[in-house]
């Protein structure tokens, strides 16, 4: 009975591990988000293909994920609405009519979406069920992307035409502070841990590198021009960023912060994301209509699938199955 | 057919001009232009490559002024309208011959935009050259309630009105015409 019982335990635990392993490999999917054609396109990593086109009516901006309800949630800034999408059914479930003009979005995987307001320069915390705006943050000028931490404790705004980073507190609904960074920041991502917060500035062609404990600046590396698109890989060993002229990502070792290397993409790149094994990234050519697929090992463009018209943002699939 | 059709189309009207269909909110436009000359690519690109050559072949522009070096280097374009544009440079890329820069300043009597990041590549083509000048811009109003004259429409008309004629004029200096 001693025995046994260990041994059953670390069966059913070795089982339930190598599932979870097998569904994580060959269920991650990537979506893209095309402005001018209203779709967000599922594209099945194994094959690399698009699987699935999910209509929004109107011209969707930016998006994102919520692991726990399996929901995507997209921002029309002209039509003030949130499309709230169902990834299992792949159907836009509901629109949320919140006014003014959302244009980033994330959400605290509570159920709360903080979405930003280029034009009133404010963030609207809202409740993704509901639709109610529980209550609205001012920050600096014409807020763009937004990024919360794993835990929802915190999101981070980029306030693109203030040059600052916005820190809220999602508890106390405050701001903690506002960090001085590079001209017309647009785009950041969190390391995986949260530790580490990057952001790209388009006019200055730096990255702003923050350490969250300290919210300060801890380097400020040179880019390719107009950086449009961030992320930190998955595994946490290196930054990809798209360079919108000259059309090239470029490729930042996550710790020391220096130059790894730098890869020919389609044109006019803007959204960035990487696999949870951090072997292939994809990232969305505005002008070109396509997504370039990347590997990461050899650091060269494998792909470019067609895709509907004006994509700008690419997450990947963040639930463990 | 054509009867039949006719009152769909109609309709079809009325629809897109009501409600939110022409209500645009912050979404980049595209501009996408191409021309043929007759010359040499290496040719075109060496002028194309000299950000301060515009001023001799673009017939909208009057006057130009180019400050700065390298990554510093901007050009201010007085042109016919009155209106003025300050472009700053951010990449001469010999190898792929393209030439990337940007709006720093500007006012809506130049161009009825906010922003554009624009490029201009020189290929080669049957006949000597293709120059393809591509544009990502947003309208001068970048609200909700933009008048007609700040609108995207506004904005990619005179951007591709502004593209061609520099296309044209281009042409007409490397061919020695």
């Amino acid at each position: 009975m001693r025995t046994r019982l260990p041994v059953a335990v670390l069966l059913s635990a070795i089982v339930i591990a190598l599932r979870s392993a097998m569904a994580m490999a060959s269920l991650q999917n990537i979506y893209v988000l095309s402005q001018d054609d209203g779709i967000l396109s599922v594209i099945d990593t194994d094959t690399d293909e698009i699987a699935a086109k999910i209509a929004i009516t109107g011209k969707p901006a930016a998006f994102t994920i919520d692991s726990a309800s399996r929901k995507a949630f997209a921002t029309l800034p002209d039509a003030g609405e949130i499309a709230v999408v169902d990834l299992e059914r792949r159907v836009v479930r509901s629109m949320l009519k919140i006014g003014g003009q959302p244009f980033g979005i994330t959400s605290d995987n509570a159920g709360r979406l903080f979405i930003s307001d280029w034009s009133a320069n404010r963030i609207s915390i809202v409740n993704e069920t509901t639709g109610v705006i529980e209550t609205t943050l001012s920050v600096g000028r014409s807020p763009a992307h937004l990024v919360a931490t794993r835990d929802g404790t915190r999101v981070y705004v980029a306030d693109r035409e203030s040059n600052t980073v916005a820190v809220i507190d999602t508890r106390g609904l405050k701001i903690l502070t506002e960090i001085a960074v590079g001209r017309a920041p647009f785009a950041l991502s969190l390391s995986p841990d949260d530790k580490q917060l990057v952001v790209a500035n388009v006019q200055a062609a730096t990255l702003s590198i923050v350490d969250t404990d300290m919210l300060r600046i801890v380097s400020s590396p040179a880019t390719g021009k107009m950086p449009y698109g961030v992320t930190i890989t998955p595994d946490n060993s290196e930054i990809l960023v798209s360079n919108q002229h000259g059309g090239t990502v470029s490729i930042f070792d996550a710790r020391t912060h220096e130059p790894r290397g730098e890869i020919k993409v389609g044109r006019y790149p803007e959204g960035v994301a990487a696999l949870r094994n951090g072997r292939k990234a994809y990232v969305a050519n505005w002008f070109s209509g396509s997504v370039s697929v990347l590997d990461l090992q050899t650091k060269t463009e494998i792909k470019k699938i067609k895709c509907p018209e004006g994509p700008r943002m690419v997450l990947v699939d963040t639930t463990a199955h | 057919m054509a009867i039949k059709l006719r009152p769909l189309l109609v309709l079809a009207a009325i629809l897109s001009c009501s409600g939110t269909a022409w209500a645009h909110g912050p979404t980049p436009q595209k501009v996408d232009e191409k021309i043929t000359i007759a010359a040499p690519p290496a040719d075109v690109w060496k002028v194309v490559k000299d950000f301060a050559s515009i001023g001799s072949w673009h017939p909208a522009v009057t006057n130009i002024k180019v400050e700065g070096t390298g990554n510093e280097t901007t050009r201010t374009l007085r042109l016919k309208s009155g209106g003025k544009l300050i472009d700053s440079l951010d990449v001469i890329d010999d190898k792929a011959m393209e030439i990337d820069y940007r709006l720093q300043d500007g006012d809506l009597a130049a161009l009825p935009v906010s922003s554009y990041s624009d490029a201009i590549t020189v290929q080669p083509a049957p006949g000597g050259s293709e120059v393809e000048w591509i544009s990502r811009l947003y309208r001068f109003d970048t609200g909700n309630e933009p008048t007609d004259d700040k609108n995207d429409e506004a904005a990619v008309k005179a951007s591709t009105a502004f593209i061609k004629d520099g296309l044209a004029g281009l042409k007409a200096k490397v061919e020695g015409k």
